[in-house]
């Protein structure tokens, strides 16, 4: 028995019989094929490019391009940039009015699927099962032509339902609306601080309400604080000039800063960074009998984190274009608000433009009279936000069935109305287990805006296309489609994954 | 002390009969429950009766040009593909037929229905035309049939119901004898209509081919074995796809003096390979990996000389099949499926490659592929790729492997990151960059795999979610029996995983299948592309947009909504939810 222990500890295995080493053999010799093959394909790429008399530069994106856009911030944009700007600019106004109306709209279908009228709940059954089954591109372009083709023609002024108020047409649907004249950022900072005073005033109420028992009205009390800041700062805006002055004092500062400084700092924070998964991921490891024991697959990420933090660092102190374009960017922004606050401007922030129609035929650009929704951006958004919305209905019936059935009736037996055990007990509850698959939907929602380009709504990928049927840049415009695309995904989950962690329950 | 005892024990009460409701009673329980329901009901339906009346007084009036839909028929089913080669689509789908026909044999399902379901249905369907023809404008010539026809199902179904009484509700019939009922139905229905000859006859062979499949199935599991024809029939089934493609792509002229001279090389290829894997499976884990080095030298020496490809693609395939012996074919039974298995992967590399050497004798440009019949094969195709590219990206998330694993997770969150038009555009536009030039895919095969490399990604997602409500103890007694990690992989955890989950996949399956109509977007001619696109372009049918689009709408959701339903199901038999 001795014999053999000694023996297992003394003749370690063979290398071709360790399984650490095969292991890793294995995984490193996949990489190194990987690295290889990429190499290959990249060096094949460059060679075709060079005999197509392309190159693999990011020219387009300064060159002036001769591409028209359906509408936008910029309709004939100057540059490849000001394109990508327009397209992107495009895109989140789809998606952020399409979140909001699928979440509104599939709430209520979600509630009434549930509800105890026989005909409520069996048409939002026909509604969900409709529209979940029907290919989204179809649903698109099928609004698109509905639009186009079968709504009245626009006429100068007579066009209705109602002539200055509301036109439906089919070269689009205009609603009279509120736009921000050259003071409104001076009034916004109002409305910012209106609505944080106000949140403080309601947690007060609300530890109030806790301390005493008596009703304190906490709702009232943050809507009249939010009001009344907002409606001062109306007319008090100029107020809020003195904020350029400080814009233009960091702007200057930035602008002061050598470049070199800002590239060390840079370097620093990103070795710090570093460090510090490091420090934690340790920390983590720590337990009351001393540091568990690390494996090799521990090693292998605190080293891939050292190695990226270095990596950064290096690459911040090795390019210095990448801090001035940081740097440069930082400068824009602060000089822009800046433009945008003056001590002595006054007027009104907002101005109502009403739709009207000057020539027949045609819409003014948007901006001047009334909103204006074009066939294609009707097209999309009521496109994606039925089909979202279809989904959401289900979560949410989901995510109600889910709250167990005591839960109800505790809350009949307090004696609460049917009213106030949904809104009280049920859907707080529910909501918990909603929120994740929601954020799914959302970033489903915001990926399909993308078949916008079906209808030839200006959004990224149609922009992209027909950028690179024009320069035949494909690699570079499919490179921006992904970096977007994934820094969207990236935002809209980390904000889900921090709301969820804040209504989470709080568990041992 | 007194003791009481029931002198005898009562026969349990009957249950109470449920109370058939009157029509009044329902009414007042369901839509007049409160005040406000009340108002509810009476606004919905007033709501309901207006929208309905306008939709069907928009879809139905003499303006719209449904007449533009029968003529095209054929386009919408294979668009452009040269008609005097339409039997090439017949035999493929008679293919998938006959293994349709072999599988629901083999896995016989065995889900119970009842009449008074049926009836139900019947009664619910004439309910549906009886309101229709209420709400449809009175010029419309189908509005009688509908109200008579209506008024006759519900008579049916009602009196159907009444008549079976209770027996109604017991769950005897076969689901399986429903559907085949209903094919006979939708023939009989099609042999009724003003159907073309060239429709009618061959459908009826194909749902013939169908039933003789099933019927030669049965004694067929007697007789091989239920497991070894489920894993035939995998293979077969993931086969099929380049089987069907090559016979619609390609009228193969073959030359027959190349294919003869390969036969000196393929020959001894085929026994070594019998040699090789015996070996392997009998002579232990050092030997066979000796064996194993050997043959990746001889596949590296015969890939570098000048030899047929075929040759090359083989000894790649051996050495696949070497690898895998001493884990699985050390039994009788693993050996000789690994000889079969073998001889039938020489049989259809041969095949493959012969027809991808071949000329073309089809006359045609471009991809010429389209209609519903491309949009199925890239639903199969991206269905059948993603499958084996799932299990592996969610084999390596779960590894222990850091690379494997870093490797993994960073393709499936960069490809669920991104929306699949991008990658449709990838693979059309951006990958020939990548290619030498002249080297380029068809068109149809870059969008299948684009649709695998997507459908993938959130494949693996699901699959790891199954892999990872394994309880522990399953690894630890795999591990105490002695398997390596590759046994217990495939025999213990990716079973149980891939159970667990079939309801996710089946929904995966669903949106694949909606998903493929994005291929209109980079210029192939699938299903909605030929109602967007071409039917309306045509000059006869200029303006028909909207008919040509709810047309497709219908289709579609004719498949995704039967689908969803079978999943609904599936779920329920599994009961993966509940146990």
């Amino acid at each position: 028995m001795t014999q053999s222990r000694i023996d297992a500890t003394q003749t370690r295995p063979p290398l071709w019989r360790n399984v650490t080493f095969l292991k890793w053999a294995t995984q490193i010799g996949v990489l190194v094929g990987l690295v290889v093959l990429a190499w290959i394909l990249i060096s094949t790429a460059l060679r075709n490019l060079e005999a197509q008399g392309l190159s693999l530069d990011w020219d387009f994106l300064t060159d002036p391009v001769g591409i028209r856009l359906g509408e936008g911030i910029f309709t004939q944009p100057a540059s490849g940039l000001e394109a990508f700007a327009t397209a992107i600019v495009n895109m989140l106004r789809v998606t952020a009015s399409g979140i909001i109306a699928a979440t509104i709209l599939g709430v209520l279908v979600g509630i009434s699927r549930l509800s105890s009228n026989w005909l409520l709940s069996r048409s939002a059954t026909a509604f969900v099962e409709t529209i979940r089954n029907i290919p989204l591109l179809i649903q698109i372009v099928f609004w698109f032509f509905l639009m186009t083709l079968f709504f009245p023609t626009l006429e100068v002024d007579a066009s209705g339902p109602a002539p200055g108020w509301l036109i439906v047409s089919r070269k689009g649907v205009s609603i009279p609306w509120l736009f921000p004249t050259e003071v409104f950022w001076q009034w916004f900072v109002f409305v910012a601080g209106g609505a944080w005073a106000a949140r403080r005033v309601y947690r007060r109420r609300i530890e109030l309400l806790e301390e005493t028992g008596r009703e304190t009205h906490p709702g009232r009390w943050a809507l009249g604080t939010f009001v009344l800041i907002a409606g001062l700062g109306w007319f008090a805006h100029p107020i809020a000039g003195a904020l350029g002055w400080l814009f233009a004092l960091v702007a200057a500062v930035i602008a002061a800063i050598p470049d070199f400084a800002f590239q060390l700092l840079f370097a620093a924070v990103s070795i710090w960074l570093g460090a510090r998964w490091i420090r934690r991921f340790l920390d983590s490891r720590r337990t009351p009998a001393g540091l568990a024991r690390l494996t090799d697959d521990d090693y292998f990420r605190m080293g891939l984190a050292g190695v990226l933090g270095l990596a950064g660092a290096a690459v911040f102190v090795a390019i210095p274009q990448i801090t001035s374009l940081i740097t440069d960017v930082a400068h824009f922004v602060f000089a822009f608000l800046d433009q945008k606050f003056d001590f002595l401007r006054t007027g009104v922030p907002l101005r109502l433009g009403r739709p009207e129609v000057v020539v027949p035929g045609r819409f003014p650009q948007i901006g001047d009279t009334g909103m204006t929704m074009t066939p294609n951006f009707f097209g999309l958004w009521v496109g994606v936000t039925l089909y979202t919305a279809a989904f959401i209905a289900e979560i949410v019936r989901g995510g109600i069935l889910a709250v167990p059935k005591g839960q109800t009736e505790a809350g009949m037996a307090l004696g609460l109305k049917r009213s106030q055990v949904l809104r009280m007990i049920i859907l707080p509850q529910a909501f918990r287990i909603i929120l994740p698959p929601m954020g799914n939907q959302y970033l489903n929602l915001a990926k399909n805006t993308s078949l916008g380009i079906a209808i030839a709504y200006a959004e990224l990928v149609q922009v992209g296309q027909t950028l690179f049927n024009q320069t035949g840049d494909t690699i570079q415009v499919f490179l921006i489609w992904m970096a977007f695309y994934l820094t969207v995904s990236l935002v809209l989950s980390s904000i889900v994954n921090w709301y969820n962690r804040r209504v989470k329950l709080v568990e041992r | 002390m007194t003791v009481y005892v029931a002198p005898e024990l009562k026969p349990p009460e009957p249950p109470p009969e449920a109370r058939q409701l009157g029509a009044w009673v329902w009414l007042r329980k369901n839509l007049f429950n409160t005040w406000y329901n009340g108002v509810l009901t009476v606004v919905l339906a007033v709501g309901i009766v207006w929208g309905a009346r306008g939709a069907f007084a928009f879809l139905l009036s003499p303006d719209r040009l449904w007449g533009v839909i029968p003529p095209n028929a054929t386009n919408y089913a294979v668009d452009v593909y040269p008609r005097p080669e339409l039997t090439r689509i017949w035999v493929t789908l008679a293919v998938v037929m006959v293994l349709v026909g072999l599988s629901s044999a083999t896995w016989r399902p065995t889900g119970k229905t009842s009449w008074g379901t049926i009836l139900a249905v019947v009664r619910a369907t004439g309910v549906a035309a009886f309101a229709v023809g209420l709400l449809v404008p009175p010029t419309f010539v189908g509005r009688n049939p509908l109200l008579v026809g209506g008024a006759v199902l519900v008579l049916l179904g009602a009196v159907g119901i009444r008549a079976a009484g209770p027996a109604a509700r017991e769950e005897r019939l076969p689901m399986l004898g429903v559907l085949a009922g209903v094919l006979v139905l939708a023939l009989v229905v099609i042999w009724l209509l003003p159907v073309a000859k060239t429709t009618k006859v061959p459908w009826t062979i194909e749902v013939l081919v169908l039933a003789a499949a099933h019927l030669v199935g049965r004694p067929l599991v007697r007789a091989v074995g239920e497991k070894t024809l489920k894993v035939v029939l995998s293979f077969l089934w993931v086969l099929s796809l380049p089987v069907i493609y090559l016979h619609l792509e390609r009228k193969p002229v073959i030359p027959w003096e190349v294919v003869v001279s390969w036969l000196p090389w393929v020959l001894p290829v085929l026994v070594v390979g019998y040699l090789a894997i015996l070996y392997a499976s009998r002579a232990g884990r050092e030997r066979a990996a000796a064996l194993n080095a050997l043959l990746v030298v001889a596949a590296l020496a015969v890939w570098f000389v000048p030899s047929p490809m075929v040759v090359r693609l083989l000894m790649l395939v051996l050495v696949g099949f070497t690898l895998a012996a001493p884990t699985f074919a050390s039994s009788g039974n693993g050996r000789r499926n690994f000889m079969v298995g073998w001889s039938g992967a020489t049989f259809f590399l041969v095949y493959f490659v012969t027809l991808a050497v071949a000329e073309t004798g089809l006359e045609t440009q471009g991809d010429f592929l389209g209609g519903l019949n491309l949009t199925f094969l890239l639903a199969l195709g991206g269905m059948l790729l993603s499958f084996p590219i799932g299990i592996m990206m969610a084999l390596g998330r779960t590894s222990t492997m850091p690379i494997f694993r870093l490797l993994s997770t960073g393709y499936i969150e960069i490809v669920r990151g991104v929306p699949l038009i991008t990658v449709l555009f990838f693979a059309d536009k951006v990958v020939p960059r990548f290619l030498p030039p002249g080297l380029d895919f068809d068109g149809v095969v870059k969008a299948i795999i684009a649709i695998a490399l997507f459908s993938g990604a959130y494949l693996a997602e699901n699959v790891r979610g199954g892999l990872q409500s394994i309880p522990k103890g399953q690894y630890e007694a795999a591990r105490a029996l002695g398997m390596t990690t590759a046994q217990m992989t495939m025999l213990i955890t990716l079973p149980q995983a891939l159970r667990a989950v079939i309801p996710a996949i089946v929904g995966q399956v669903i949106s694949l299948f909606k998903d493929t109509s994005l291929v209109a977007i980079i210029g192939l001619a699938d299903f909605f592309r030929v109602a967007r696109d071409i039917v309306p372009n045509q000059p006869a049918s200029l303006g028909s947009q909207i008919e040509n689009l709810v047309m497709a709408a219908v289709v579609y959701w004719i498949f995704t909504f039967s689908f969803s339903r079978a999943s609904l199901r599936l779920e329920r038999k599994l009961g993966v939810g509940t146990r």
